[in-house]
């Protein structure tokens, strides 16, 4: 779910909130997590849209996007959906839905009035500023033709996809970032694509006379897409002279970040049972493929993952972004330490990261300090795709809770899973993840989609004498949201960088 | 006596036991095949390496178990030659003499002949053996059926157990064969493979110190298993206990019977600590002993890279690239021909097969046959259930199925000479000699550029006197393919023959300038060097 990690950068980089240093972790802190959806008046429902025929575009569905639309200081929700596919029958048409934060957990359904109703089969999002204009924007990568809706500035919003040459064909997307490819100021847009699906070729699978959803294998991949804001509104599709379209993958979760310090935004994408991307950016704009040579393509035995969810962040405090990438049972979920130079290890083992990961789909993740103690802890988003899946292997359920894993300060991460209150004792099929501090109390805290069901929002009541700090940049010269900006805290030994 | 293992399995077991009072093969409970052949016989027959295959089944029912494993392990490879021999030759004997009638021998004796008794599953097949499953519900129930039967009459067996828990453990249902490995161990403490069984559910279920714990308890009992080493290794490592895990494969690294795999293990476990070097050297050990294997060339290349050694990494990297290509081609032909019936079909065969092992060596021979001809319908790919119905066959005296899986395991394994020899020894003993003599020569045009067909025919006259002239041709063919010090002694057999002693003569010291340490061709050639003089002596 590259939905979850977009997301999670969109909000955390782009939207320049979510920057939570620790300042002092004297004591352990035990992170307690609450589940609050009931009182948050959340009534979204997530459907992929399928209606038994396993169609591979079904059980992608969905990400969500953490923003504040309306710039009241606080961060709002949208959630996507998917939509009917061929031979579903629905009364009423589902529709991504953008929710208001009133504060105090309370959020109100703003979609009609917004007028960010897409009824799209959504997959991922992301939100920024890419005209520069102060506000917010949204994109929604779809399986079929995407949008880009434009924020007005009054609380509503315009799609100018068409317009702005974003449309992206009636491709099935996956994962998507804002960012600037040339530091012109301009924020570009990565489009990742999963595989070329048509309803024609599509078979319903059986294992043991069970059906299944195919694998992303049995398609062609598709080359992401890179569109460079033109800075009058429109983008032109530069895929081809960047070096990207040269890359037939299944791109699903991603991550923009400059994980070799130069100054210039990189790009990770995750593959489904494919090796991944690491496309490294020259300063100009153009893109190295690197993975294989950085050590992030595989895991550590060579094999390639059916990755989901990329998160980035600095987990060891070393000031190097270390990369997170989730994955399919029978896979752990990988932590891929940057040790300098380009390199990167696989470390899922030797630091624990990936306890509990073994049997489970996992999806959306985040780099996240939940207990302000000054290091990231990892949450990820879990269930199977197969909602009959006990059927054939019942070491793993269609929904199972999700797994968090405390970092434990010294390069080690333990899980905590069962520790940390009703939030971690949710069972859904979770897809994509959103992490920010919904009530501007100086933690973060979480929103989940769940395939099939409704979302999840967890309230962070870790009890913790740390402090923290957030902090909202803006560009003047760079793009208005400081999308790419290195941010770096020191205090005393604790040194921090975002 | 010479020993061959076969080439259609790789961890071979027990003979000594001949398919009774045996020991267990563990988490693959295996039919072996043991090649014996009397070497100065066969190479003067012509059968150059093949004299018979008798399957091997153990079950320990009752047994201590750590020394009943230690037993199995310490049998791989080294099986006593009485037993052996005791079960070729009487098995020869029926096969030979009594041509597809019935031995006469008692039904509950065990031993394959004579199905009288019954655990039900002769009933539960009836007259369907033979019809294939139309779907997978109906094969689910059928093989649901044998599991429960196993499970009823062999309740208090821990192989009987484990055949089922690990078939329930190859189709996902963990929580079932995990109930059933425990009752295993619950029968018998000692019983290690349960143990395994047990270490694979949790190391599925992602628990890891629980898997670690198990197999420890299995390595305890049987130590010399590198399976279970290589399991409680990646186990270690995968908790994070890397410097544990490389302690024991350091120490165990030497009984990998498939060496690449440990080094491989060992490599990813350098790799870990940071330990370039020796990971280096450890991939390049498991490259070294298996070219073709791809995640090692990974791990070569990234040692590389973490060394600096940036042009070797980028070549081995380029060498993955293309082993991975090829890899890929091929899986993805597998899934567009991916037959879930098939597919299910092949995994119940395997469990049939294993479970007529149990059966067999329970003492309902009848029970092991059906399970086998069921699972040779099921699978026609599987080896294992044609092989023990061949041996089966033929303890029936029935020659002429044992020729009909033969040719069946022939066309599954093309580059196994030996099955065709077989079949030309068993027509020659029925009487077919020009049907051997046909296969045989099939056996050499199929293979123009290999000894084994030429020497086998030649073989073939010489044991029944015939075409000698032609069998002088053949072997000096063999010899100009193979130059084997066999090979000579079969051209010096049949230069004898045709009387041409100087030929004679000159291949044996072929064979003893090959093997100068061999008595046997020693004192041949000083019988044949002297018959010659002789006869130089006698034309003067």
């Amino acid at each position: 779910m590259c939905p979850v990690l977009r997301f999670a950068l969109a909000v955390l980089l782009a939207w320049l909130l979510g920057w939570h240093a620790a300042i002092c972790a004297e004591l352990p802190c035990p992170i307690r997590l609450t589940d609050v959806t009931q009182e948050t008046g959340i009534s979204f429902q997530h459907t992929h849209g399928g209606s038994g025929l396993r169609y591979i575009v079904e059980y992608i569905a969905s990400g969500l996007a953490l923003l504040d639309y309306d710039q009241d200081g606080d961060v709002d929700i949208y959630f996507l959906s998917g939509a009917p596919l061929r031979g579903t029958q629905v009364d009423v048409r589902p529709r991504n839905a953008l929710y208001r934060n009133d504060g105090s957990f309370h959020f109100t359904d703003v979609t009609t009035q917004a007028g960010v109703g897409d009824a799209g089969h959504g997959l991922g999002v992301a939100a920024a500023d890419y005209d520069n204009d102060g506000d917010i924007d949204l994109y929604v990568n779809n399986f079929g033709p995407n949008v880009l809706y434009r924020n007005n500035g009054d609380g509503t919003f315009t799609d100018v996809a068409k317009q702005a040459g974003v449309v992206n064909g009636n491709k099935v997307g996956a994962g998507v970032c804002f960012l600037d490819i040339d530091k012109d100021g301009l924020l570009d847009l990565y489009v990742a694509n999963y595989v070329r699906f048509s309803y024609d070729t599509h078979t319903v699978h059986v294992t043991r006379g069970i059906p299944v959803y195919p694998s992303p294998l049995e398609y062609k991949g598709d080359p992401d897409t890179l569109f460079r804001n033109l800075g009058n509104g429109m983008f032109k599709d530069v895929s081809r002279e960047c070096g990207i379209a040269a890359h037939s993958g299944t791109g699903m979760g991603m991550v923009c970040a400059d994980y070799d310090n130069d100054g210039d935004t990189d790009v990770l994408v995750g593959n489904d049972v494919m090796s991944n991307f690491l496309f490294q950016n020259d300063g100009t704009g153009k893109f190295e493929e690197v993975a294989i040579y950085s050590g992030t393509a595989l895991d550590a035995n060579g094999n390639p993952h059916g990755s989901m969810g990329v998160g980035c962040g600095d987990y060891d405090n070393d000031g190097l972004l270390d990369f997170f990438i989730t994955s399919y049972g029978g896979e752990w979920a990988t932590l891929y330490r940057n040790l300098g130079d380009s390199l990167f290890a696989d470390v899922t083992r030797v630091t624990g990261a990936g306890q509990g990961t073994y049997p489970h789909v996992t999806w959306g993740n985040g780099f996240v300090d939940f207990d302000n103690d000054g290091d990231r802890d990892l949450f990820l988003a879990c269930g199977h795709l197969n909602d009959n899946i006990g059927l054939r292997n019942d070491t793993t359920t269609y929904r199972t809770a999700n797994i968090l894993q405390m970092n434990t300060g010294d390069g080690r991460f333990t899980s905590v899973s069962d520790a940390c209150g009703t939030g971690m004792q949710v069972k859904e099929s979770s897809r994509g993840v959103g992490f920010d501090d919904l009530d501007n109390d100086g933690d973060v805290d979480i929103v989940i989609l769940n395939s099939c069901a409704r979302p999840t929002i967890l309230r962070n009541d870790s009890r913790t004498e740390n402090h923290w700090l957030q902090i909202r940049l803006q560009g003047t010269k760079s793009n208005r949201d400081a999308v790419g900006s290195h941010v770096r805290v020191v205090a005393g030994d604790l040194d921090q960088m975002d | 006596m010479q020993k061959t293992q076969s080439d259609e399995t790789s961890d071979p077991v027990d003979i000594s036991a001949k398919g009774r009072s045996l020991t267990q093969t563990g988490s693959r409970l295996k039919i072996v095949l043991v090649l014996i052949m009397g070497a100065g016989t066969a190479a003067a027959a012509g059968y150059a390496s093949l004299a018979w295959l008798v399957p091997s089944w153990s079950v320990h029912e009752g047994m201590p178990g750590a020394s009943a494993h230690d037993d199995r392990e310490g049998v791989v490879g080294q099986v006593p030659d009485t037993a052996s021999e005791a079960s070729v030759s009487g098995l020869g004997e029926d096969s030979a003499s009594k041509p597809d009638r019935p031995s006469g021998r008692q039904p509950e004796s065990g031993d394959g002949i004579g199905p009288t008794r019954s655990i039900g599953l002769v009933a539960l097949f009836g007259d369907s053996i033979a019809e294939r499953p139309k779907t997978i519900a109906q094969l689910t129930r059928e093989v649901e059926g044998v599991a429960d039967c196993l499970l009823h009459r062999f309740s208090t067996s821990p192989d009987a157990l484990e055949v089922v828990a690990r078939f329930n453990f190859q189709l996902g249902r963990c929580d079932q064969a995990n109930r059933i490995w425990q009752k295993a161990v619950e029968l018998n403490p000692n019983y290690a493979y349960a143990y395994d069984g047990l270490g694979n559910v949790a190391a599925k279920k992602g628990e890891g110190k629980k898997a670690i714990s198990l197999f420890r308890k299995s390595l305890a009992l049987a130590p010399n298993r590198f399976d279970t080493h290589l399991a409680l290794a990646r186990a270690l490592i995968d908790v994070g206990k890397t410097r544990e895990a490389i302690e024991l494969l350091e120490q165990n690294i030497e009984r990998d019977s498939r060496p690449y795999r440990g080094r491989e293990l060992l490599g990813l476990a350098y790799m870990q600590v940071m330990d370039y070097k020796k990971a280096k050297e450890n991939y390049e050990a498991a490259v070294q002993a298996l070219p073709t294997f791809s995640n090692a060339l990974f791990g070569l290349a990234t040692a590389c890279a973490r060394l600096g050694e940036k042009d070797l990494s980028k070549e081995y990297f380029l060498k993955f690239h293309e082993l991975r290509g090829k890899e890929r081609v091929i899986a993805s032909g597998d899934r567009i021909h991916f037959d879930d019936l098939d597919v299910y079909s092949a995994y119940t065969a395997k469990m049939y097969t294993d479970s007529a092992v149990v059966c067999q060596a329970a003492g309902y021979p009848a029970d092991a046959m059906v399970l086998c001809r069921r699972a040779a319908m099921l699978d026609p790919n599987n080896v294992d259930a044609r092989q023990a119905l061949a041996w089966m066959y033929l303890k029936r005296g029935k020659p002429g199925e044992t020729i009909r899986m033969l040719e069946q395991l022939a066309k599954l394994r093309p580059k196994n000479f030996r099955f065709p020899m077989e079949i030309a020894r068993l027509y020659t003993q029925m009487g077919r000699v020009e049907d051997a003599e046909q296969r045989l020569i099939e056996l050499r045009d199929a293979n123009p550029n290999d000894a084994v067909g030429y020497g086998a025919l030649a073989g073939h006259f010489l044991r029944l006197n015939m075409k000698l002239d032609k069998a002088v041709e053949l072997a000096q063919t063999a010899v100009s393919l193979n130059a084997t010090p066999a090979n000579y002694l079969l051209l010096s057999t049949a230069c004898q023959r045709t009387g041409d002693l100087p030929g004679a003569v000159a291949a044996m010291a072929g064979a003893v300038k090959l093997d100068p340490k061999n008595i046997q061709y020693r004192q041949m050639y000083e019988l044949l060097k002297t018959k010659q003089s002789e006869q130089t002596e006698q034309s003067r």
